[in-house]
């Protein structure tokens, strides 16, 4: 493997860690915003920090496939294992699940931050925000607890298949 | 915000690639199949999901 290769791959690993990290602190954030105990400006700031980092977790989860389609060229020059190679394909089946979970999660995770702030600010019926804010973050739980368990079983998928895949295609990873 | 523009259009364009790259293979295995048919629903998701948000944002 040439030296492009090796760092476009280890890119891709630190990439799916800060993935996995950041989706990590973006579940506890999200979770913490149901805590009643928590002073509202608290749950506002742990809001608004949970968005912030949601966009880290984006840009690095759209920049996966990219690397990934373009590691495969630079490996085998041509994106064809990606669809001959059958661990390579369950990876691939995987992940087609994680865009449909994102696209899920995109579609219904705006306005969190609106709904603490109109319990900041009075406006509404305050238990019925508090259920709606609760609703919302249980809601985006099971997709997002889905997600990371998917993403662990592409890693694990890629490390076992990489090593099967050397004798079927001129060398794995 | 852009990078939300990007994302759809990610959505969209990466499943195409794929639906390409598994459509070009003759005699398909049973996962190259499968694969076909998911990234065939992340397309058709994408773009629902894309108006969803679009109708969501031109109401707001």
């Amino acid at each position: 493997m040439d030296w492009l290769t090796i760092l476009v791959l280890w890119i891709h690993v630190i990439f799916i860690v800060v993935w996995l990290g950041s989706d990590f602190v973006v579940f506890s954030l999200s979770w913490s915003l149901m805590n009643r105990d928590l002073p509202i400006d608290v749950r506002l700031d742990r809001a608004k920090l949970a968005q912030k980092f949601d966009m880290w977790v984006t840009k690095v989860f759209l920049s996966t496939p990219i690397i990934g389609l373009a590691l495969s060229w630079l490996r085998w020059r041509s994106l064809e294992p990606l669809i001959i190679l059958p661990w390579m394909n369950i990876k691939l089946i995987l992940f087609s699940i994680i865009l449909l979970l994102a696209i899920l999660l995109i579609t219904g995770a705006a306005g969190t931050v609106g709904v603490l702030q109109s319990i900041k600010d009075g406006n509404g019926d305050e238990e019925e925000n508090e259920a709606l804010l609760t609703k919302r973050v249980k809601d985006l739980a099971y997709p997002a607890i889905t997600l990371h368990i998917l993403l662990a079983l592409i890693i694990i998928i890629t490390l076992v298949g990489s090593r099967m895949g050397t004798p079927m295609m001129e060398g794995g990873w | 915000m852009w990078i939300l523009k990007v994302f759809w259009i990610e959505m969209i364009i990466f499943p195409i690639i794929l639906v390409y790259l598994f459509l070009d293979v003759s005699n398909k295995s049973g996962l190259q199949i499968a694969g076909l048919i998911m990234y065939a629903i992340v397309f058709f998701s994408a773009i629902a999901g894309y108006l969803y948000t679009w109708n969501k944002k031109k109401k707001d």
